[in-house]
Protein backbone atom coordinates (compact mmCIF):
# COMPACT_ATOMS: atom_id res chain seq x y z
CA UNK A 1 0.00 0.00 0.00
CA UNK A 2 2.32 2.61 -1.22
CA UNK A 3 3.51 4.39 1.57
CA UNK A 4 0.47 5.32 3.35
CA UNK A 5 1.88 4.11 6.52
CA UNK A 6 2.21 7.06 7.93
CA UNK A 7 -0.56 9.70 6.87
CA UNK A 8 1.01 13.12 6.36
CA UNK A 9 0.09 15.41 9.07
CA UNK A 10 0.29 18.64 8.62
CA UNK A 11 2.80 20.97 11.14
CA UNK A 12 -0.40 23.16 11.44
CA UNK A 13 -2.53 20.63 12.29
CA UNK A 14 -0.05 19.06 14.76
CA UNK A 15 0.54 22.94 16.44
CA UNK A 16 -3.44 23.15 16.76
CA UNK A 17 -3.82 19.79 18.04
CA UNK A 18 -1.25 20.59 20.98
CA UNK A 19 -2.21 24.05 21.80
CA UNK A 20 -5.90 22.49 21.93
CA UNK A 21 -4.82 20.92 25.26
CA UNK A 22 -5.41 17.42 23.50
CA UNK A 23 -1.98 16.27 25.09
CA UNK A 24 -3.82 16.56 29.00
CA UNK A 25 -5.21 13.02 27.58
CA UNK A 26 -2.52 11.57 26.82
CA UNK A 27 -1.55 10.06 30.00
CA UNK A 28 -3.89 8.25 32.78
CA UNK A 29 -6.89 7.78 29.85
CA UNK A 30 -8.31 4.42 28.85
CA UNK A 31 -6.05 2.28 26.75
CA UNK A 32 -5.79 2.70 23.34
CA UNK A 33 -9.08 1.49 22.05
CA UNK A 34 -11.20 1.58 25.09
CA UNK A 35 -11.17 0.15 28.50
CA UNK A 36 -12.03 -3.70 28.68
CA UNK A 37 -14.93 -4.47 27.33
CA UNK A 38 -16.00 -7.38 29.19
CA UNK A 39 -15.72 -6.91 32.66
CA UNK A 40 -17.33 -3.75 32.62
CA UNK A 41 -19.92 -4.73 30.10
CA UNK A 42 -21.33 -7.37 32.32
CA UNK A 43 -22.30 -4.59 34.59
CA UNK A 44 -24.89 -2.87 32.56
CA UNK A 45 -27.84 -4.48 31.35
CA UNK A 46 -27.18 -6.69 28.62
CA UNK A 47 -29.20 -5.34 25.68
CA UNK A 48 -28.69 -1.70 26.51
CA UNK A 49 -25.43 -0.80 26.20
CA UNK A 50 -23.14 0.11 23.10
CA UNK A 51 -22.53 -2.34 20.64
CA UNK A 52 -18.48 -2.88 21.09
CA UNK A 53 -16.07 -3.21 17.83
CA UNK A 54 -13.39 -5.25 16.02
CA UNK A 55 -12.50 -6.18 12.35
CA UNK A 56 -14.91 -8.42 10.89
CA UNK A 57 -14.58 -11.68 9.87
CA UNK A 58 -14.75 -11.14 6.22
CA UNK A 59 -12.32 -8.38 6.22
CA UNK A 60 -9.67 -11.07 8.04
CA UNK A 61 -10.57 -13.45 5.68
CA UNK A 62 -9.26 -11.10 2.79
CA UNK A 63 -6.39 -9.87 4.42
CA UNK A 64 -5.30 -13.93 5.02
CA UNK A 65 -6.12 -14.65 1.27
CA UNK A 66 -4.16 -11.69 0.39
CA UNK A 67 -0.96 -11.30 1.89
CA UNK A 68 1.96 -11.06 -0.32
CA UNK B 1 3.14 1.96 11.95
CA UNK B 2 4.59 5.07 13.40
CA UNK B 3 1.55 7.80 14.10
CA UNK B 4 2.14 10.91 15.36
CA UNK B 5 1.79 11.27 18.76
CA UNK B 6 -0.78 13.92 18.62
CA UNK B 7 -3.08 11.17 16.30
CA UNK B 8 -2.39 8.86 18.96
CA UNK B 9 -3.67 11.50 21.60
CA UNK B 10 -6.73 11.83 19.86
CA UNK B 11 -7.50 8.22 19.72
CA UNK B 12 -7.02 7.92 23.22
CA UNK B 13 -9.99 10.62 24.41
CA UNK B 14 -12.27 8.98 21.32
CA UNK B 15 -11.42 5.65 23.21
CA UNK B 16 -12.17 7.19 26.48
CA UNK B 17 -15.27 8.95 25.46
CA UNK B 18 -16.15 5.89 24.03
CA UNK B 19 -15.52 3.73 27.19
CA UNK B 20 -17.42 6.16 29.11
CA UNK B 21 -20.43 6.11 26.92
CA UNK B 22 -20.52 2.30 26.33
CA UNK B 23 -21.08 1.56 30.14
CA UNK B 24 -20.39 3.35 33.62
CA UNK B 25 -16.78 3.61 34.58
CA UNK B 26 -15.55 0.91 37.50
CA UNK B 27 -12.95 2.36 40.14
CA UNK B 28 -9.89 1.24 37.83
CA UNK B 29 -10.59 3.77 35.10
CA UNK B 30 -12.37 6.13 37.67
CA UNK B 31 -8.67 6.61 38.94
CA UNK B 32 -6.92 6.79 35.58
CA UNK B 33 -9.30 9.36 34.84
CA UNK B 34 -8.98 11.24 37.93
CA UNK B 35 -4.84 11.55 37.19
CA UNK B 36 -5.59 13.25 33.68
CA UNK B 37 -3.70 16.73 34.07
CA UNK B 38 -5.22 19.63 32.44
CA UNK B 39 -3.92 22.36 30.34
CA UNK B 40 -4.34 25.43 28.78
CA UNK B 41 -7.59 26.53 26.61
CA UNK B 42 -10.82 25.21 27.36
CA UNK B 43 -10.61 21.66 26.00
CA UNK B 44 -7.52 21.47 28.39
CA UNK B 45 -9.91 22.79 30.79
CA UNK B 46 -12.57 20.61 30.54
CA UNK B 47 -10.35 17.64 30.91
CA UNK B 48 -8.85 18.97 34.24
CA UNK B 49 -12.90 19.54 35.11
CA UNK B 50 -13.74 15.66 34.43
CA UNK B 51 -10.69 14.95 36.51
CA UNK B 52 -12.17 16.49 38.97
CA UNK B 53 -15.60 15.02 38.46
CA UNK B 54 -14.47 11.68 38.49
CA UNK B 55 -12.48 12.38 41.43
CA UNK B 56 -15.55 13.44 43.37
CA UNK B 57 -17.43 10.53 42.66
CA UNK B 58 -18.21 6.75 43.13
CA UNK B 59 -18.62 4.00 40.56
CA UNK B 60 -21.87 3.26 42.00
CA UNK B 61 -22.89 7.23 41.67
CA UNK B 62 -21.65 6.79 38.26
CA UNK B 63 -23.25 4.01 37.63
CA UNK B 64 -26.94 5.35 39.05
CA UNK B 65 -26.45 8.24 37.12
CA UNK B 66 -25.60 6.55 33.52
CA UNK B 67 -28.81 4.41 34.34
CA UNK B 68 -30.92 7.99 34.81
CA UNK B 69 -29.29 9.46 31.79
CA UNK B 70 -29.19 6.81 29.15
CA UNK B 71 -31.43 3.72 30.54
CA UNK B 72 -34.53 4.32 32.84
CA UNK B 73 -37.45 2.09 32.76
CA UNK B 74 -38.56 2.69 29.05
CA UNK B 75 -35.84 5.02 27.98
CA UNK B 76 -33.17 7.12 29.57
CA UNK B 77 -33.07 11.20 29.74
CA UNK B 78 -31.20 11.02 26.51
CA UNK B 79 -31.35 8.81 23.43
CA UNK B 80 -27.83 9.14 22.07
CA UNK B 81 -27.70 7.64 18.36
CA UNK B 82 -27.66 9.17 15.38
CA UNK B 83 -30.79 8.01 14.40
CA UNK B 84 -32.48 9.55 17.16
CA UNK B 85 -31.12 13.03 16.86
CA UNK B 86 -31.70 13.35 12.78
CA UNK B 87 -34.71 11.67 12.63
CA UNK B 88 -36.70 11.24 16.10
CA UNK B 89 -36.74 7.78 15.40
CA UNK B 90 -34.21 4.76 16.11
CA UNK B 91 -33.52 2.51 13.31
CA UNK B 92 -33.17 4.93 10.60
CA UNK B 93 -31.44 6.02 7.66
CA UNK B 94 -28.58 7.55 9.29
CA UNK B 95 -28.45 3.63 10.99
CA UNK B 96 -28.08 2.37 7.02
CA UNK B 97 -25.87 4.65 6.45
CA UNK B 98 -23.41 3.71 8.60
CA UNK B 99 -23.72 0.36 8.42
CA UNK B 100 -22.70 0.32 4.52
CA UNK B 101 -19.79 2.54 5.67
CA UNK B 102 -18.81 0.06 8.59
CA UNK B 103 -19.00 -2.93 6.17
CA UNK B 104 -16.63 -0.83 3.55
CA UNK B 105 -14.30 -0.42 5.84
CA UNK B 106 -14.15 -3.94 8.52
CA UNK B 107 -15.36 -2.66 11.21
CA UNK B 108 -17.95 -5.43 12.99
CA UNK B 109 -19.35 -5.39 16.43
CA UNK B 110 -17.22 -7.42 19.14
CA UNK B 111 -20.20 -8.92 21.07
CA UNK B 112 -23.80 -10.15 20.75
CA UNK B 113 -25.51 -6.57 21.99
CA UNK B 114 -28.16 -6.03 19.08
CA UNK B 115 -28.39 -2.53 20.07
CA UNK B 116 -27.83 -0.10 16.82
CA UNK B 117 -24.73 0.83 16.39
CA UNK B 118 -25.20 4.63 15.54
CA UNK B 119 -24.71 4.80 19.65
CA UNK B 120 -22.59 7.72 20.09
CA UNK B 121 -19.96 5.78 22.25
CA UNK B 122 -20.16 3.30 19.51
CA UNK B 123 -19.20 5.76 17.22
CA UNK B 124 -16.05 7.00 19.05
CA UNK B 125 -14.84 3.81 19.38
CA UNK B 126 -15.03 3.47 16.06
CA UNK B 127 -12.88 6.63 15.11
CA UNK B 128 -10.21 5.42 17.77
CA UNK B 129 -10.25 2.18 15.84
CA UNK B 130 -10.10 4.08 12.29
CA UNK B 131 -7.20 6.45 13.99
CA UNK B 132 -4.76 3.33 15.03
CA UNK B 133 -5.32 1.24 12.17
CA UNK B 134 -7.82 -1.79 14.14
CA UNK B 135 -10.13 -2.60 10.82
CA UNK B 136 -7.95 -3.95 8.47
CA UNK B 137 -6.34 -7.36 9.46
CA UNK B 138 -2.79 -7.76 9.45
CA UNK B 139 -1.84 -4.98 6.59
CA UNK B 140 -4.23 -2.83 8.59
CA UNK B 141 -2.63 0.85 8.89
CA UNK B 142 -3.95 3.81 10.34
CA UNK B 143 -6.58 5.21 8.02
CA UNK B 144 -5.43 8.11 5.89
CA UNK B 145 -7.14 11.19 7.52
CA UNK B 146 -9.29 11.92 4.53
CA UNK B 147 -11.07 8.91 5.20
CA UNK B 148 -11.25 9.24 9.08
CA UNK B 149 -12.61 13.40 7.99
CA UNK B 150 -15.23 11.77 5.67
CA UNK B 151 -16.45 9.05 8.44
CA UNK B 152 -16.24 11.85 11.07
CA UNK B 153 -18.61 14.24 9.11
CA UNK B 154 -21.26 11.50 7.91
CA UNK B 155 -21.43 9.86 11.10
CA UNK B 156 -20.30 12.10 14.05
CA UNK B 157 -20.79 15.85 12.93
CA UNK B 158 -24.35 16.14 12.36
CA UNK B 159 -25.51 15.63 15.60
CA UNK B 160 -22.73 14.29 18.02
CA UNK B 161 -22.19 17.96 19.57
CA UNK B 162 -25.81 18.74 19.95
CA UNK B 163 -25.65 15.18 21.78
CA UNK B 164 -22.86 16.54 24.00
CA UNK B 165 -24.19 19.81 25.07
CA UNK B 166 -27.39 18.09 26.22
CA UNK B 167 -25.46 15.58 28.21
CA UNK B 168 -23.69 18.79 29.63
CA UNK B 169 -26.93 20.13 30.03
CA UNK B 170 -29.04 17.26 31.23
CA UNK B 171 -30.72 16.99 34.75
CA UNK B 172 -29.70 13.74 35.80
CA UNK B 173 -25.80 14.26 35.07
CA UNK B 174 -23.02 15.18 37.59
CA UNK B 175 -19.98 13.20 36.48
CA UNK B 176 -21.51 12.89 32.89
CA UNK B 177 -21.89 17.15 32.89
CA UNK B 178 -17.72 16.94 32.03
CA UNK B 179 -17.96 14.15 29.84
CA UNK B 180 -20.75 16.32 27.89
CA UNK B 181 -18.37 19.21 28.03
CA UNK B 182 -15.30 17.39 26.97
CA UNK B 183 -16.88 15.28 24.52
CA UNK B 184 -18.71 18.89 22.56
CA UNK B 185 -15.11 20.98 22.80
CA UNK B 186 -13.51 17.93 21.63
CA UNK B 187 -15.45 17.66 18.66
CA UNK B 188 -15.59 20.98 17.92
CA UNK B 189 -11.21 20.69 18.03
CA UNK B 190 -11.99 17.38 15.34
CA UNK B 191 -13.75 19.61 12.83
CA UNK B 192 -11.18 22.53 12.82
CA UNK B 193 -8.27 20.65 13.09
CA UNK B 194 -9.19 18.61 10.02
CA UNK B 195 -9.84 21.45 8.05
CA UNK B 196 -5.92 21.70 8.80
CA UNK B 197 -5.07 18.43 7.25
CA UNK B 198 -2.59 18.02 4.44
CA UNK B 199 -4.86 16.97 1.66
Amino acid sequence: MSDHTKPKVDASRRSFLKAAGLASAAGAAAPLLGAAPEAKAMRAKPDQRAPRYRESEHVKKYYETNRR
Amino acid sequence: MALDETEIIRARLYGLLGALLAVPPEDDLLFRVGSIEGADGPLGTALADLAAAARATSASDVQREYGALFIGVVRGELVPYASYYLTGFLHEKPLARLRQDMAALGIARADKNPDPEDHAGSLCEMMAGLIVGAFGGSDAVASPLLLQRTFFERHLLPWVGQFFTDLELAASASFYKAVGATGRLFIDVEENAFALAAA
